[in-house]
């Protein structure tokens, strides 16, 4: 059987196979049950228990319920021997294949060593073989080094540098740089900051639509939009679309004829031809915002653009068509150097700050919760902060860095109306939850007060310094003391409110859905200054500049006041 | 719990009573203190004591009493002492402040209530980890510096294989099981690497004398460190089985690997940007026990095929090997196959399982000598070339290396965001973008990260160029050798060649024979001595 074996070393040769047979099969069995139990772990990972997690989530929402929390335990426990289990049985499993390989191999080693072979040269020695296998190994060497320097260019030249040469040098800019929009001027949704307050202003107090009296002018836009105007250098931009695509106006200030229109998307474009509006939002109804440089705007299909003054394309950004059952309305907003886009989504929403000459994204934020207020930026006195709601919480972020100061969870439901502040009080509200007086400083943020009765659905709450006056979609409008958030007066109008009301000088304007524009004092008693209607509906945040307001009707702008 | 209950438990439990017997040493030490002057030695730090606790708590003692005026100048230490009547109340004042340690801490413990467990789980005591890493740093080295010695002894002087075998076991029982495969001499490299291109860079004792030592010990005696010291190789050693003889040719062209690998090592290094060598270590997660599934796998399978194949991690990568090779070639002593002179009886031809055994060679070529010195000359004349070409090759290349330094990863991800080339952020972006840093500082760094690559990607494409054409150039020289010989760059100094030949059959039957006589002698003196 054995034949070039001696008599006594046969034994040994027999003990050796045996117990590298054993051995082997040891090993086996062990790697198997380690696969298998690699295999079941992936399956379910106990540090990874869904059940659980469910169960403690439904724990925190009822604290109080006993036999949720034993349950808790209980699972908790198990998982956590499995866990354990699961470990040593590892770690044992790895010990046990440890010493059956070592047996496995002593006995091998020992069957080699009683079964070695002589050597037995054959052939004579040549020396041209060798020199074959040099000429071999220098053909295949020089080959592989030819590869290796082919294969270096090829690859080089497919991949793709993402940093690339020079780039950070003009990202941002500096501060310094940047041209704020002029004092004349509504920059943004809701004025400057979109706090809706212009305290200097002063504005038209009287009109009439049907004689022409004290209407500067009104001119027709062309493709409609829920979008407010902005004013910038005696410059009034708008935005609007329909099937036709998407466009972006530019008016005179002065005599409202339309200085140039720029077509941002047209129907055969691949973002739009997918896009499909829903009719509370339709094409364009987030507000443009501008810094006196370049304007930017976005449309319910995601597109952002960035043009100057004149029209001319800086940059465009596509998000993709929102995941948003009511479509996109968070208007922009910019701050310095930055342009601020909320843009929520029901999965992968995201607050970014964007640098506004490039549209690069120098911050962001992931937005786990959906909303369709839009951001506004707020000065403390100690620092500026961004302020943004979603259907859940306010939170506050450093608008240079998308760092959050503080949030505080007080909204609830579908969060329309954004937020309102003036002299460190911050107003959030919605319908299905409350308003909430918070007092912002140094500190943080603390809520002051709450308010439960009338409260928005759309339109935005207005703080004045010493009132907030709260608007509602069923034409409810009340005034709260800004201290104690005591309601100091209500006044009902015939219609709703969509546009949000501003602060000019000491007055309120606040447009109803009808398109009648209610002014009256901002003070602790209704003193109406009169109700002037435009002629048409409307569901747009008037804008102001220059003494002079402009509103955007469901077709028309008006202008309303003296020239300048 | 009643207090006498506590009190009862607390002086039952260990931890208790370790308390105690401090007690019990604090009041000794301060019945010694409390001596009469004259008793008492010159200083604390001098009296003599076999008891260190109290020595230690002398010295505690002395921190208080540095701090009177009335001090002396110890003329052995040059420090501060007080004389020994004045220390009384001091010391007094010390112990009661260290009982108030003592009896504070215990329970500081249960300053917080502990929590209750329902289970029969057993709150672990606080530990506190002995100062373990620098005594085995020192240890290490050696253990090491031994091991070396042990490997060149057994390799050059006894020519021992059971020696070196048993070093083997050793090695990969001590360096790899029980020091977990770290500190290591091939990853060292990478520290040195790092070191000399940063110049903050921490480079302990034991790290460089890891590098070090093996190069020394290879310079003048070969690769013994190889043999039977380093636990990579040790433990594709002891996995050796049966051999599979791999083509010359292919050898030759896979043992360039090991040099990329080395370049890349250093590069990775050197730029701060990771330790790849420790990153792909084939046989740490064997070491450890420990690793994910596709580690395991990766381990199993280099295991799998040393068994097969002679040492494929030391011949077709180890980066260290290279250096060792380096110094070895240059070695004053190295193992020879013969202890004598070579007879040319071919029985240690095969006798490698690595293949360093080179046969003897005439010189003599089958092709033309112009021919061959038309090509020797054109591969001298284009070294520059390769040189020049695999310096650019590889900085093209630059931006694909600094991938691998987090910096750059992070920055590139960061501009694929902006895209939108990318679904969703990873928590590396988001950590970052909370942290306030601009982008643009973050990108200026990259940009910065992505130059030092270009530098460094030339340097590393030049020596690629300079290692595959001194290749070429040594692969078109005719070969000259009048015996069978070990190449001294690869030869791990195993000693398995040694048996093969018969002129260390003969050595060894010498020395069994004149063992056999001396022992003999004895024998025979024994006899006369006991006749006596
Ligand atoms: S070649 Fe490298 S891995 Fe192999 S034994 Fe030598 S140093 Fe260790
Ligand atoms: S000592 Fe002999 S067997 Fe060992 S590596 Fe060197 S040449 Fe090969």
């Amino acid at each position: 059987m054995w034949p070039n074996l001696q008599i006594d070393n046969r034994a040994l040769y027999g003990i050796a196979r045996g117990a590298a047979i054993v051995a082997a099969i040891f090993s086996l069995v062990v790697c198997v049950l380690m696969v298998t139990n690699y295999l079941q772990l992936r399956a379910f990972d106990p540090a990874k228990n869904a059940p659980l997690d469910t169960l403690i989530a439904q724990l925190r929402q009822n604290p109080d319920n006993d036999a949720l929390r034993e349950q808790v335990r209980v699972l908790d426990l198990v998982s956590r021997k499995a866990l354990f289990t699961n470990q040593w049985q590892l770690k044992t499993g790895a010990y046990l294949l440890l010493g059956g390989i070592i047996v496995l191999l002593v006995a091998l080693k020992t069957m080699d060593s009683l079964h070695e072979k002589l050597p037995m040269p054959e052939g004579n020695l040549d020396d041209s073989e060798s020199w074959l296998m040099s000429t071999k190994a220098r053909r295949w060497t020089a080959g592989v080094g030819i590869a290796l320097v082919g294969s270096s260019f090829v690859f080089a030249f497919l991949s793709y540098n993402e940093i690339g040469d020079g780039v950070g040098a003009d990202a941002a800019g500096s501060a310094k740089d940047a041209l704020v929009a002029g004092v004349n001027s509504w920059p943004h949704f809701r004025g400057p900051g979109g706090n809706g307050i212009a305290r200097d202003a002063t504005p038209p107090t009287s009109w009439d639509i049907d004689s022409g009296e004290g209407i500067a002018w009104k001119t027709a836009v062309p493709k409609p939009g829920f979008s407010s105007p902005v004013v910038c250098q005696k410059r009034v931009f708008l935005t609007g679309g329909d099937r036709d695509g998407l466009f972006i106006y530019a008016y005179d200030a002065q005599n409202g004829e339309m200085l140039w229109q720029f077509q941002v998307n047209a129907p055969d474009d691949e973002d739009f031809a997918a896009f499909r509006p829903y009719g509370d939002t339709g094409y364009a109804a987030p507000t443009m915002s501008t810094d006196g440089r370049y304007i930017f705007a976005i449309f319910g299909n995601g597109q952002l653009i960035c043009l100057d003054l004149d029209g001319n394309e800086i940059w465009r950004k596509g998000f993709g068509i929102p995941d948003n059952h009511y479509g996109h309305s968070s208007s922009l907003l910019t701050y310095e150097n930055l342009l601020i886009v909320q843009y929520d989504q029901a999965s992968e929403g995201r607050l970014l700050g964007l640098d506004v000459h490039t549209g690069n994204v120098i911050w962001r934020v992931n937005r786990e919760v959906i909303s369709w207020s839009s951001p506004i930026c707020v000065d403390t006195g100690e620092r500026s902060e961004l302020i943004v709601t979603n259907s859940l919480s306010v939170d506050s972020f450093d608008p240079k860095s998308g760092v959050r100061h503080w949030s505080i969870e007080c909204l609830g439901g579908e969060q329309g109306p954004s937020p309102a502040f003036a002299d460190g009080l911050l107003v959030v509200a919605n319908e299905s939850m409350q308003a909430s007086g918070i007092r912002v400083g140094a500190q943080g943020a603390e809520v002051a007060w709450e308010y439960l009765d009338e409260l928005p659905d759309a339109a935005s709450p207005l703080v004045t310094g010493q009132y907030v006056i709260i608007p509602t979609a069923y034409g409810m409008l009340v005034c709260l003391d800004a201290q104690t958030g005591e309601m100091l007066w209500d006044h009902k109008f015939d219609d709703g409110f969509v546009a949000s009301p501003v602060l000019l000088g000491n007055l309120i304007y606040a447009l109803d859905m009808a398109g009648v524009m209610h002014i009256f004092e901002a003070d602790s008693a209704y003193n109406s200054l009169g109700d002037f209607a435009i002629g048409e509906k409307s569901s747009c945040t008037p804008a102001y500049a220059d003494g002079m307001l402009f509103i955007r009707s469901e077709k028309s702008l008006i202008c309303i006041g003296e020239v300048q | 719990m009643s207090w006498s209950l506590f009190i009862k438990k607390r002086i039952d439990s260990k931890e208790w009573s370790a308390r105690l017997a401090l007690l019990r040493q604090l009041f000794a030490k301060h019945a010694l203190r409390s001596r009469p002057a004259s008793e008492a030695k010159t200083c604390a730090c001098h009296s003599e004591s076999a008891d260190s606790t109290q020595d230690k708590l002398r010295e505690q003692s002395q921190l208080v009493q540095v701090k009177k005026p009335e001090t002396l100048l110890c003329a052995q230490n040059d420090h501060s002492c007080s004389p020994q009547p004045s220390k009384k109340y001091l010391s007094l004042l010390a112990t009661t402040i260290l009982l108030l340690f003592i009896v504070g801490s215990h329970y500081a413990q249960d300053r917080f209530p502990r929590p209750e467990f329902e289970s029969q789980y057993q709150r672990p005591l606080t530990t506190t980890p002995s100062p373990q890493a620098h005594f085995f740093e020192i240890f290490d080295i050696f253990v090491l510096a031994g091991a070396l010695g042990l490997a060149s002894y057994f390799a050059l002087k006894k020519r021992s294989r059971r020696g070196i075998f048993w070093l083997t076991v050793f090695s990969a029982a001590y360096f790899g099981f029980y020091r977990n495969g770290c500190v290591c001499a091939v990853g060292s490299l990478q520290n040195v690497s790092a070191a000399l291109f940063y110049p903050g860079f921490l480079l302990p004792i034991g790290v460089i004398m890891f590098f070090v030592l093996p190069l020394i010990f290879a310079l003048f005696f070969g690769r013994t460190f190889c043999a039977g010291v380093c636990p990579l190789g040790s433990m594709q050693d002891l996995v050796m089985l049966k051999t599979v003889k791999i083509p010359r040719w292919l050898s030759e062209v896979l043992s360039l690997t090991p040099y990329l690998y080395l370049g890349f090592a250093v590069l990775f290094a050197a730029t701060g940007s990771a330790f790849i060598i420790c990153r792909y270590d084939p046989f740490i997660s064997i070491y450890r026990m420990t690793g994910d599934f596709s580690t395991m796998i990766y381990s199993l399978g280099f295991v799998g095929l040393s068994v097969f194949i002679g040492r494929p991690y030391c011949r077709f990568l180890c980066p260290y090997g290279v250096l060792l090779g380096w110094m070895s070639s240059l070695s004053k002593k190295h193992v020879t196959i013969t202890p004598d002179t070579c007879v040319q009886c071919r029985l240690c031809e095969d006798a490698c399982p690595f293949d360093y055994i080179d046969k003897p060679a005439s010189g003599k070529i089958p092709e033309p000598r112009a021919q061959n010195r038309k090509r020797l000359a054109m591969y001298v004349f284009m070294l520059p070339l390769m040189i020049l070409v695999g310096g650019y090759a590889l900085s093209r290349l630059d931006f694909v290396f600094a991938r691998l330094h987090p910096k750059v990863s992070l920055a590139e991800q960061i501009r694929q965001e902006e895209r939108g080339a990318v679904p969703r952020t990873s928590l590396e972006t988001q950590t970052f973008r909370t942290m306030g840093v601009p982008i643009e500082t973050l990108l200026e760094q990259a940009t910065e990260i992505e130059k030092r690559f270009h530098t460094g990607a030339w340097i590393l494409g030049a020596f690629f160029g300079l290692v595959f054409g001194l290749r070429l150039i040594r692969l078109s020289l005719p070969q000259f050798r009048i015996d069978y010989e070990i190449d001294r760059t690869g030869c791990y100094s195993c000693a398995r060649c040694f048996e093969s030949c018969p002129n260390e059959q003969v050595r060894l039957q010498n020395v069994k024979n004149a063992r056999f006589e001396r022992s003999g002698k004895e024998y025979l003196l024994h006899v006369a001595e006991s006749a006596n």
